[in-house]
Formats: structure tokens, C-alpha cells, sequence
């Protein structure tokens, strides 16, 4: 897990990044994820989708949007729980 | 009066009496009007540690340069071929299942291999080193597949929200992220049609489960869905997690009852009528799981290997080849622990190794610039039965291909004097013909002795009977290119009492 911070420096969450978007951070300027409610829990989560932008200032990652970021985190906050509850 | 009978397409499942149809042919290719020699499985490189019995993996990779590396897996390591020595770059002692195999999907530089008990490995195929588990956390999973760009993973083990009903594919373009919802990486659980053996195609994919067959179809820009998924098939699929394969968008598997291709929503029974109740009745049932298909790069050709009836050995010793051009079938007697589809090595230019046509620099057998010190010419490979990586490169086979029955007179018994074999070939192995007769059909059929072929190209098969049938034999690494048939000098021999 990975802390992301709005671009005052004050931290948002801590999400999941792969290798490749780790990568990618350190050496391209901004990276975009895209997000959506899995197929298989939108009759309970509804139907969302969305994505923001990470971009790497020194060792922090940050994210512009930070509303779009909580949107992420709390969905994926939310399949957690119902992967425990499956 | 001479008596043309065809050896016709082989299709074991059908009444043959008076038909033009073969009954038997073995250890041949089917071609369009003749059957071709099969070649045996000649070993190119090293034993496989540990083997015979434990070989359970095989593939061929391709570098980002062009050239190509071959890896091995066994129950407890992963290999890569590096100056035909096998290599171990196991990230640790493995422990395959019994039955289950190591599964390879290239993607990129690279490739990533997985079987039920372990975690996904992955190793660069340009860096080389050893494998190391597969970033992101993926599930545990039994089958590998790449569909258009993403790394699906298919009948993963039970564990959460996992179980063999269960696919999971990966971030798009991306196979270390494996976070649910994130970068269009998702799951899909089937409700129905049994586990999901594995996955196939691409732009149009397909997921095998046990008794259903679905399209998987990729929704570009769609970020609600990724896939649409339509059943094609349904109480039937394939019985073996490795026994389906596909060619561009056709997919080909083996089921219950027997071999199917699916082309989108079209299901052609291609071995119905033809060799579906040969199999059934030549396959040991306790290892039709493992049935292993894979399809020729080479030739329009796929085969199943699977074990045959009764069969205690680890290694697959029958295959059964199906040529897609013509829908022509043949079955093959050759034993191997794995199969795959290879390519070959590049030659070096200063070394005369062990690799065919492995030429000198002085030499003026190959031209430098020749095509032949590329390597990556396709061909079939396996782990044969002593562990030898192997392929298909070796003397002929031997072969025997059989007519059906014929009534030769009218009503008559018929009297056969010579046998000609419809075929080219060596004269140094001509191999034998041998004559079936019975009176009756409620008669058991008598094989009288294999005769030779003599100078005139022609067998004495004295034989007199009311039906006939004919079984020629060519011996192994006898070099021929086609048998059609033979033709038969019979006259009327009197009516039948």
C-alpha cells in the first residue's frame, strides 16, 4: 500500500500500485488509473467508474484530485469488506 | 480383374462393409487423398533433471532480439535450455500436483508460468535470472492464458473469494496489477457449467469450463463490464484442463462424448461419425483430464495426447492428430511426458554442434547470410518418455494403414493373387502386406501371414475368401511420401456353400 497526498501535502489514502505504475512514476511525470465498481459486486455497490492522475515529487506520490482518490480508496475499502463477507 | 481399394479417410466410428473408408491407420499424417509418414521423436538436447518421470512443463519463449529460449518444468524446478544445458532458475523447491502441469503465457519480455499449488512465477525472457513470484498478488491458478492485453488466470484455487468457477485477469497492459476494480483487472465467478478449465483466443476469447463453453468478448472503452461473456455451448466442454486449444478465432477441444470446434457461436462436432467412439474406446478414462491438445505451427494439423485404454504410465503414449484443412483424422503410437510447439535454435557460424545442419564456418554448406542461422523454425517438441528434449525430427515411424472389407466378386468368393501398394518409397524397406478374410460376417477375421513385396512391386497375397481386407505395414525409417491404396488382382472363386 502506497500513501497518496493532495498536492498540500496532506495525505488522502493508502492504496494498492503495481510494479509497473511504480515504475512508471519514477520516471514519467504522471500516470492516470482508472477505477470502476467490479462486475461482480455492482448489484450491491452500485455501478461507478472513474480515474485520477498520480504524478511522483520526491519520494511522495500525489494526487492532484483528491476527491476522485477518496472516491477510489472508498471503494476499494468497500470490496474488502465484501470479499470478507463473501 | 484388378481391384482398386483406397485407404479413404479413416473414420473407425462408421459401418466400413463395402465403404471407402479406412479402419485403421497408425503412426500417419492424414493428407487430402493419401496418408504421409509421421516421424518419430529424435532428442536435440540434454535429459531433463529428474526425469523421466517428472517433466511436466515445456516452452518456448522469444526474446525481444528474435531468438528464442526454450524452459522446462518439472514437479519441483523450472528450467531454461542455455548451451543445451538445462538451467534450474526455480525461485524455490515447487511442488506440482499430480496430474497438473506448469502452464506459459508470454506477454511482453515476459513470461509467466503457473500451476495449481504455487504462486504465479515470472522470470524476463531478454534479462534472464530466475523466476520470482508474480507482483500484485494474483491468485494461485491452474491454466495462463493472454487475451488481447490482459493475463487471464483460470481455475484458480479455492481460497476466499477464489474457487475453479472463477477467472481473473489483469490491469490492462499490465501483469503486476492484480488490485480488483483498478486499471480494468476484475474477476468473474460462473454460477453454472462447472470449472473453468482455462481460457482461449483473443478477439474473440473463449472461457472452457467442464460442461459449458462461453465467447469472451473485450468492450473497448467499456469500464462498467471489460468483457461481455456469451455462452456458446451448453452441457458440454472440455474434460481436460490442457485438452483444448485454438487457431485464430476457432476453438478446439475435447469433451465428453468426444472433439468440437467452436468458431464464435458456430459448434461443428468434428469427430462425430468419425473417431469419437475410437477414442472413447482407446483412452484410459482415469486420465482423460490430462488430455494434452496443442496445434502444429507448421502444417494445419492439431493433436490430443492422451493416455491409451489401460494405460499405468505417467507419460502420454498415443496421439491423436486432426488435420483442419481436409477434417481428416490418423492416430499416432509415439510416447512423450509433455508436449509443445517449439522453435529452433540459431546455428552459430564456428562450431559444428549437435543441432542438423550445423555447418563449419569453412564450410560451404550453408551461405552466411543464410536464413538457417536464424533460428525459430517451428517444430513440434516434447520431454520424451527418458526425459530427452526431443522433437519430431526423427525416422519414420512405422506405419500401418488398413482397407475396410470388401466384397471382391459379385456374390462370389473371390480369389486375390497379388497385392499392389499404391505408394512411393525406398526400395530398401518395402515393408509387408497381410490379407484379412472371412466367409461370413458373423465370422471372426483371419489374418493370413505378412507377405513381402517383391521385385515387381507387387505382393503374392494368395488368399480366397467371400470378403477381404488389407493391412500393409512399412517399417520404421523406411522413406516414402504417400499411400494411397493398393490395388488387388482378384478373380471369381466359386459361390459361397
Amino acid at each position: 500500500m502506497f500513501t497518496i497526498y493532495d498536492d498540500q501535502g496532506n495525505s488522502i489514502a493508502a492504496i494498492p500500485l503495481s510494479e509497473k505504475q511504480i515504475k512508471l512514476l519514477d520516471v514519467s511525470s504522471e500516470i492516470t488509473v482508472l477505477w470502476h465498481t467490479p462486475r461482480m459486486l455492482q448489484s450491491t455497490l452500485g455501478t461507478e467508474s472513474g480515474h485520477f492522475t498520480l504524478y511522483k515529487d520526491g519520494n511522495r506520490i500525489i494526487a492532484p484530485d483528491s476527491a476522485a482518490l477518496r472516491k477510489y480508496a472508498s471503494l476499494q475499502s468497500a470490496i474488502m469488506a465484501a470479499r470478507e463477507q463473501s | 480383374m484388378k481391384v482398386p481399394v483406397e485407404f479413404g479417410e479413416w473414420r473407425p466410428d462408421v459401418a466400413l462393409l463395402d465403404s471407402k473408408f479406412a479402419s485403421e491407420v497408425e503412426n500417419v499424417y492424414p493428407g487430402v487423398n493419401s496418408y504421409k509418414p509421421f516421424p518419430g521423436l529424435l532428442p536435440f538436447g540434454p535429459v531433463l533433471p529428474a526425469t523421466p518421470t517428472a517433466a511436466c512443463g515445456l516452452f518456448a519463449a522469444r526474446t525481444s532480439s528474435g531468438s528464442w529460449k526454450i524452459y522446462a518444468g518439472t514437479t519441483t524446478k523450472l528450467y531454461v535450455l542455455v548451451s543445451f544445458a538445462w538451467t534450474d532458475i526455480s525461485s524455490a523447491a515447487y511442488s506440482v500436483t499430480p496430474g497438473h502441469q506448469w502452464r506459459f503465457a508470454q506477454f511482453g519480455t515476459k513470461l509467466i508460468a503457473v500451476t495449481n499449488a504455487e504462486n504465479p512465477q515470472v522470470v524476463d525472457v531478454d534479462a534472464g535470472g530466475n523466476f520470482a513470484a508474480l507482483g500484485g498478488s494474483p491468485p494461485k491458478a491452474t491454466n495462463i492464458h493472454v487475451m488481447g492485453d490482459f493475463l487471464v488466470l483460470s481455475e484458480l484455487v479455492t481460497t476466499g473469494i477464489y474457487n475453479n468457477r472463477v477467472i481473473q485477469w489483469s490491469a490492462i497492459n499490465d501483469i503486476t496489477g492484480w488490485t480488483v476494480g483498478t486499471n480494468l483487472s476484475d474477476i468473474q465467478e460462473f454460477p453454472d457449467g462447472g470449472a473453468v478449465v482455462g481460457t482461449a483466443g483473443s478477439e474473440i476469447g473463449y472461457v472452457v469450463q467442464d460442461k459449458t463453453i462461453r465467447t469472451a468478448q473485450f468492450l473497448p472503452g467499456d469500464t462498467t463490464y471489460i468483457f461481455n461473456f456469451s455462452r456458446v455451448l451448453q452441457d458440454r466442454g472440455c474434460i481436460s484442463r490442457y485438452g483444448f486449444t485454438n487457431i485464430g478465432n476457432i476453438l478446439y477441444f475435447v469433451s465428453e462424448d468426444g472433439f468440437y470446434a467452436i468458431t464464435g457461436q458456430q459448434v461443428v462436432p468434428i469427430g462425430a461419425d468419425k473417431v469419437n467412439d475410437w477414442w472413447l474406446a482407446n483412452s484410459e478414462v482415469s486420465k482423460r483430464d490430462r488430455v494434452l491438445a496443442f496445434s502444429f505451427v507448421d502444417k494445419p494439423r492439431i493433436a490430443w495426447a492422451f493416455h491409451s485404454s489401460g494405460s499405468s504410465q505417467s507419460y502420454y503414449d498415443r496421439l491423436l492428430i486432426y488435420d483442419w484443412s481436409n477434417q481428416r483424422w490418423s492416430h499416432v503410437t509415439e510416447q512423450a511426458q509433455v508436449w509443445a510447439v517449439l522453435a529452433s535454435t540459431d546455428l552459430d557460424l564456428d562450431t559444428t554442434g549437435s543441432e542438423p545442419n550445423d555447418a563449419d564456418l569453412d564450410s560451404a554448406a550453408l551461405s552466411l547470410d543464410s536464413f538457417a542461422y536464424v533460428g525459430g523454425r517451428p517444430l513440434i517438441g516434447a520431454i520424451d518418455e527418458s526425459g530427452f528434449l526431443s522433437s519430431l525430427a526423427g525416422p519414420n515411424l512405422p506405419a500401418t494403414m488398413e482397407t475396410v472389407e470388401r466384397h471382391l466378386g459379385s456374390g462370389t468368393r473371390a480369389f486375390v493373387s497379388e497385392v499392389y501398394p499404391l505408394e512411393d518409397g525406398a526400395s530398401s524397406a518395402l515393408g509387408t502386406i497381410a490379407a484379412g478374410t472371412r466367409e461370413r460376417l458373423q465370422d471372426a477375421v483371419v489374418w493370413n501371414p505378412a507377405v513381402g513385396i517383391e521385385i515387381t512391386g507387387s505382393a503374392a497375397a494368395f488368399s480366397s475368401a467371400r470378403l477381404h481386407r488389407f493391412r500393409r505395414s512399412i517399417p520404421q525409417a523406411a522413406t516414402w511420401t504417400h499411400a494411397q491404396g493398393v490395388v488387388v488382382e482378384a478373380q471369381q472363386d466359386g459361390t459361397v456353400a
